[in-house]
């Protein structure tokens, strides 16, 4: 197993993966790192698609603890305001969009179905649909019939998102 | 095949994905109904779009930086592994660079392929999705410089014959061939027919 390689292959897209689940930036690198390590101590079969299933794993677990904190704390809320208000490393790294569009995207993207999002954010960094299927809990072949519907939804979502916006922009000025 | 392609067989076809008696079905199909030729080519538009939209927004990741955090986060043993498979993969490669010299003296000669503009394939084949297949796998590291910046793009037309071969460097990082990349090698077989190595 060529741990280097693997790493190269997987860890910019599995950060990508986990920062569309978790909406953390710092929290999506730890794990993809957290993923990495299990990977050393017990390597799989098939580490490719193994990666992205322990990645949604942590995700999730994340996610539950995050869900626990918040409520020990009373906050009422699905998704932790202040994660979402503490990372704005999307807009501030993404140096190939305008700030405005890199918003847009990102907004679109939490508007959607967690699958769809994390079927599109994989997609787009060139996943193939034997991981994708691993990681979101499907057959391969269902890959492409989910993608095309998310890419729709995406499209739509993203024309009602920016008609909202122009709205917001002409009542504000 | 008499039935239309569903759209998650398009997509499937648009992302090279499709398992390859299908894509001939398929690709069979397209070339002779005007209808699902126009609804592959909106798939292909919408996916570009959505494409590009998502790569410009999402952050970018250091992977030099994680890497050595990795490497301090494992204890050392990612390092390790690493130096076993460099020793090895020193091994494989002289191997292979004394295979392919056995091979290049019992050919004879080495034919290099035709000069061909590289873009200009990629743009015709983008034009007509129906009557060839684009692949484009990147990033690896091919010509051994130690960074994964290097692409092997393909075209194959129907029976999955691969008539292009281009060899790139991703210069500009976009992750696929543009135009900012550098072409180091193209290759054309206008039939497709594999080229066959004389027995020794």
């Amino acid at each position: 197993m060529n741990i280097r390689w693997l790493f190269e292959r997987h860890y910019p897209s599995l950060v990508r993966y986990l920062h569309g689940r978790v909406r953390d930036r710092d929290l999506a690198e730890d794990l993809a790192q957290e993923a990495f390590v299990r990977l050393l101590e017990k390597p799989p079969r098939e580490p490719d698609t193994w990666l992205y299933v322990v990645a949604g794993n942590l995700a999730r677990d994340a996610k539950r603890s995050e869900g626990r904190r918040s409520r020990h704390l009373g906050i009422v809320s699905e998704r932790s305001p202040k994660v979402e208000a503490a990372d704005p490393a999307p807009a501030a790294d993404a140096a190939m969009c305008s700030a405005e569009e890199c918003a847009l995207v990102q907004d679109t993207l939490a508007m959607l179905p967690e699958r769809d999002a994390a079927l599109l954010v994989m997609r787009a960094d060139d996943v193939s649909y034997r991981e994708i299927a691993a990681a979101i809990g499907v057959a391969p072949t269902s890959v492409g019939p989910l993608l095309a519907r998310a890419q729709q939804r995406f499209i739509r979502a993203l024309g009602s998102r920016a008609e909202e916006r122009r709205s917001d922009a002409r009542a504000s000025g | 095949m008499r039935e239309h392609p569903a759209e998650g067989e398009m997509q499937a076809l648009l992302d090279g994905e499709l398992s390859r008696t299908r894509r001939v079905v398929v690709h069979a199909h397209l070339l002779r109904c005007a209808s699902c030729r126009a609804r592959a080519e909106a798939a292909r538009e919408t996916a570009a779009l959505v494409h590009a939209l998502l790569r410009r927004s999402m952050p970018k990741v250091d992977s030099a930086t994680a890497w050595d955090r990795f490497v301090v986060r494992s204890g050392g043993r990612a390092g390790k592994e690493q130096r076993n498979v460099r020793h090895w993969a020193s091994v494989a490669a002289v191997a292979l660079a004394t295979a392919a010299i056995i091979v290049t003296i019992v050919r004879g000669a080495s034919r290099p392929g035709p000069i061909a503009d590289a873009f200009a394939l990629v743009r015709d084949a983008q034009a007509h999705p129906a009557k060839s297949l684009l692949r484009d796998a990147c990033c690896s590291d091919h010509d051994g410089g130690d960074v994964s910046d290097d692409g092997l793009l393909t075209l194959s037309s129907v029976g999955e014959k691969v008539t292009v071969v281009i060899v790139y460097e991703d210069v500009d990082r976009s992750g696929t061939f543009t135009h900012g990349d550098l072409v180091r090698y193209v290759s054309t077989i206008p039939t497709g027919t594999p080229v066959a190595l004389r027995a020794p």
